[in-house]
C-alpha cells in the first residue's frame, strides 16, 4: 500500500495526516507550534514512525498552511499549497457537494464558497485577528478555563450578554466590564461567541453568498459556543468534520496525491530519518538586484538542504554557489 | 535648477528625458523600496493615502543624497480623491523638515485650471524654443510609449518564461538603456530589440495559462514598489496580466487630452460602471468598477488593488460583489499601506490563481462534455 503524507503548519497548530492511496486517514498527528515549526515537524514525523511499520511507503508529500515554504524544503515537499486551497479540498472530500466553508484557526480566518466542488470566492481577516483561536485561548485562560471546557460553558445558560466583538482589545476589556458588573462566567463566554460569530460573518463573510452544506473546521471548530453561534446565526445545521483539526493536512495530502497522479514521478520526501537531525537556518540579503530579497537558508546535518525567499531563481539552487561564493557575488 | 519628481513606474524614463533636455540637471529618485516606505510613514500623518507617504519617503531619499535639488515637479489633482492634496502635505511636511528652499511645479488637470496649468509649463522651461520644447515632449513621449509596449509584452511573457526572473532582467535592462537613449532612432531601435529578447525567453503557451485583468487606484497598480511586486508574483504563478492602466493612459487623461476635453478611455469606463456606480468618485473608482465590466468576458479574474483608507476605491470595491455575481467573474481585492505583509498577499495570490485555474479547467471540461 503506498501512503501520502500532509503536513499542515499553522501559526498555532502543527498537524501532520498520514493518507493510504484510497484515502482514508490512517494516522493524523495534532501538535502545539510553540513558535518552532520544524522542531514540531520533526515531533509530528517521529510520531508517526513510532507508530507505523518500518517499510512504510511515502508515495507523496504536500505542506500547507502559513509555514508551509520552510516545512516544504525541510522535508522535501512535493507539493507546497496555500491553505485556502488546502482545506477547501479537503472539505470537499468529506462533503462531495459543500458550498461553503468556515474556516478559523489560531490567527487567520477565512471562508471559501464553492460551487460544483470548485472554489468560486473566498475571503481571509484582513487587519486583526480578533475572533481567531488565539484570541479565545487568551480569554480562556484569564477566565481560568481550560480551553477545551470554553465553548461548553457558553451551552450551559441561554442569556447572553452583548459583547463588542469589533476589534480584540475592546472585546476583551468590554468583557472584563461585563465580569466586573456581576454577569455570570457562561454568560459571558456566550455573549463572547456570538460577537465573535457576528464580527466573523460581518468581515470575512462580507457580501458572500453562505449557502449550505456549511462545514465549519480549523481549532476553533472544536468550540462547541462557536457551533451553537453559528447555527444560530445562520439559521441552518453547520457540519464539523470528524478530524476538523486537520483538514488543511488531509487537503495537502490529497493535492500531493493528485499532483503525483498526475504527473508520476518519485517523491522528494526525505524520509522519517529526519525528525532525528540536526537542523539550522540562516539568511542573507542578496545584493544582486534592487529588489534586496531576503534569501533563507536551511542546513540538514551541516549540509546546505534548501534555498528560498528569492524573487528570482538566483539563489534556489544549492549545488552552484557555496556560501563561501555567496559574498563574493554580492560585491559583483 | 536640480529638478526631482515622484518615482510612479516608467515615468521617470520619459520625464528625465524631456526635463534634461529642456536643459536641466534631474535627479530621479531611486526604486521604491522598503526603505523608502518607512522614511515615508515616518514623517506622513499616520492616515495619508499609502502613495502620499512613498512620494515623501522618495523625496527625502533624494534630498540625503542631493541637498541641493531645489525644485520638485509633480502632478495635482481635482475632485473628491485626496491626490489634489498631496503637494500641500508634502510641502508642509518637506519644510518643517528643512526642506523650505524648494520650489514647487504642480501641473494641475488642465480642466481645472487652464491658466495655472500653462503658467506651470512655462517654470520649466528656461529659454528653450517652441521647436526645442516640441522635439524634447516628442522624445520623452516616445520612450514612454515604448516601455508601455515592453510593460505589457512582460506581463505576457512572464506567466511563460522558462527561466524565473529573465523577463525582470531584460525589462529593468530595457529601463537603463532607455534612460540614456537620445534619438527617436535609438528608443525604437531598444524597444524592437527587447520585444525580441522577450519572445525568445518563453516556452509555449500550453493552453492552461491564467489571464488576470488589474484595476484599480493609479499609483498601487503602475508603481511595483507599492504593490509589493505583485505584477512580479502573478507572472510567476503563471497568469497573464492585463493592466488596464499604462503610464502612457494616465498621462493622455490627465495632462495632455485633457486641454481638448477628450476622455476617451473614460467614456467606454463611465458608460458600463453606470448601472453600479453613475457618477464620478474622484481618481479610477468609477473606471474600477467599469473596467472589470468591460474585461469579465476577456479575463478569467480581476484584481483590484488599492491604497488602504482610498475613498475612491472604498466606494468601488462595496459594489464590486454585484458586479462579480452579475458577470461571473472573481474579483480580489487587495489593500496596501506600509503595514500590509508579503506572505498574506501572496497565499491570496496563490489562492486566487488555484481558483480561477480550476474554474478555467472545469469550464473547459463542461464545453467538451
Amino acid at each position: 500500500m503506498e501512503y501520502y503524507l500532509g503536513i499542515d503548519v499553522g501559526s498555532v497548530s502543527t498537524n501532520l495526516v498520514l493518507m493510504s492511496e484510497d484515502e482514508e486517514v490512517r494516522q493524523d498527528v495534532y501538535l502545539r507550534t510553540a513558535g518552532q515549526p520544524l522542531r514540531a515537524v520533526q515531533q509530528g514525523l517521529l510520531e508517526i514512525a513510532q507508530q507505523q511499520d518500518d517499510d512504510l511507503q511515502i508515495s507523496g508529500v504536500g505542506t500547507t498552511g502559513s509555514g508551509r515554504e520552510i516545512a516544504g524544503v525541510f522535508v522535501g515537499a512535493d507539493v507546497i499549497k496555500n491553505e485556502i486551497t488546502a482545506h477547501a479540498i479537503g472539505a470537499i472530500k468529506l462533503i462531495p457537494d459543500v458550498r461553503t466553508v468556515l474556516e478559523i484557526g489560531g490567527q487567520d480566518s477565512k471562508i471559501i464558497i464553492l460551487n460544483d466542488g470548485v472554489v468560486v470566492d473566498f475571503a481571509m481577516n484582513t487587519v486583526c485577528a480578533a475572533g481567531t483561536g488565539s484570541f479565545l485561548d487568551r480569554q480562556a485562560s484569564r477566565l481560568g478555563v481550560d480551553i477545551e471546557d470554553f465553548g461548553r460553558l457558553a451551552l450551559q445558560t441561554d442569556n447572553s450578554v452583548r459583547i463588542a466583538g469589533r476589534c480584540a482589545v475592546f472585546a476583551e476589556s468590554d468583557m472584563i466590564h461585563k465580569q466586573q458588573i456581576g454577569h455570570s462566567n457562561p454568560a459571558i463566554v456566550k455573549g463572547c461567541c456570538d460577537a465573535l460569530v457576528r464580527n466573523y460573518l460581518n468581515n470575512v463573510g462580507k457580501g458572500k453568498d453562505i449557502r449550505p452544506p456549511i462545514v465549519f473546521q480549523g481549532g476553533v471548530a472544536c468550540n462547541e459556543g462557536m457551533i451553537a453561534a453559528f447555527e444560530e446565526e445562520l439559521g441552518c445545521e453547520v457540519f464539523v468534520p470528524e478530524y476538523n483539526k486537520v483538514m488543511g493536512a488531509i487537503g495537502s495530502a490529497l493535492l500531493a496525491k493528485e499532483d503525483m497522479q498526475h504527473e508520476p514521478r518519485p517523491t522528494s520526501f526525505r524520509g522519517f530519518g529526519l525528525h532525528s537531525m540536526d537542523y539550522n537556518t540562516d539568511n542573507f540579503e542578496c545584493e544582486d538586484c534592487p529588489n534586496r530579497c531576503e534569501i533563507l537558508e536551511i542546513y540538514i546535518d551541516g549540509d546546505l538542504a534548501a534555498r528560498w525567499g528569492g524573487r528570482c531563481d538566483r539563489w534556489d539552487r544549492t549545488d552552484t554557489v557555496s556560501v563561501e561564493e555567496k559574498a563574493v557575488g554580492a560585491d559583483n | 535648477m536640480k529638478i526631482t519628481f515622484p518615482r510612479l513606474g516608467t515615468v521617470h524614463v520619459g520625464l528625465k528625458s524631456v526635463l534634461e533636455d529642456l536643459g536641466h540637471e534631474v535627479v530621479v529618485p531611486p526604486r521604491i523600496t522598503e526603505e523608502t516606505v518607512n522614511l515615508g510613514a515616518k514623517h506622513a500623518p499616520e492616515t495619508a493615502c499609502f502613495p502620499l507617504k512613498i512620494n515623501l519617503g522618495s523625496f527625502l531619499e533624494v534630498f540625503r543624497e542631493h541637498p541641493d535639488v531645489d525644485m520638485i515637479v509633480m502632478a495635482g489633482g481635482v475632485g473628491p480623491c485626496r491626490f489634489g492634496y498631496y503637494f500641500r502635505t508634502e510641502q508642509d511636511i518637506l519644510t518643517d523638515l528643512g526642506y523650505g528652499h524648494v520650489n514647487w511645479v504642480v501641473m494641475e488637470p488642465p480642466r481645472g485650471n487652464l491658466r495655472q496649468s500653462l503658467d506651470s509649463l512655462g517654470a520649466l522651461n528656461d529659454g528653450c524654443s517652441t521647436w526645442q520644447v516640441a522635439a524634447a515632449l516628442r522624445l520623452g513621449w516616445r520612450k514612454l510609449v515604448a516601455m508601455d509596449d515592453i510593460l505589457k509584452t512582460v506581463h505576457r511573457v512572464r506567466a511563460h518564461e522558462t527561466q524565473r526572473g529573465a523577463a525582470s532582467r531584460i525589462f529593468r535592462a530595457a529601463v537603463t538603456q532607455m534612460e540614456n537613449a537620445d534619438s527617436l532612432q535609438e528608443v525604437d531601435q531598444i524597444a524592437r530589440q527587447t520585444l525580441r529578447r522577450l519572445q525568445n525567453i518563453c516556452r509555449e503557451d500550453d493552453g492552461d495559462t491564467v489571464r488576470v485583468a488589474i484595476v484599480g487606484e493609479i499609483y498601487v497598480s503602475m508603481e511595483p514598489g507599492a504593490n509589493l511586486h505583485i505584477e512580479e508574483a502573478l507572472g510567476y504563478l503563471g497568469a497573464e496580466i492585463h493592466r488596464t492602466i499604462m503610464v502612457t493612459d494616465w498621462a493622455k487623461e490627465n495632462i495632455l487630452l485633457d486641454f481638448l476635453r477628450w476622455d476617451s478611455r473614460g467614456k467606454d469606463h463611465k458608460e458600463a460602471a453606470k448601472p453600479y456606480l453613475n457618477h464620478f468618485v474622484g481618481g479610477e473608482g468609477q473606471a474600477s468598477v467599469g473596467s472589470t465590466v468591460l474585461l469579465a468576458d476577456a479575463v478569467d479574474g480581476v484584481v483590484h488593488l488599492m491604497p488602504f483608507t482610498c475613498m475612491p476605491e472604498i466606494v468601488a470595491q462595496s459594489v464590486m460583489p454585484q458586479v462579480s455575481k452579475d458577470y461571473d467573474v472573481p474579483v480580489l481585492t487587495l489593500v496596501f499601506d506600509e503595514h500590509t505583509g508579503r506572505a498574506g498577499v501572496l497565499t491570496r495570490l496563490e489562492a486566487f490563481v488555484d481558483l480561477l485555474r480550476r474554474r478555467r479547467r472545469k469550464k473547459g471540461q463542461r464545453s467538451i462534455g
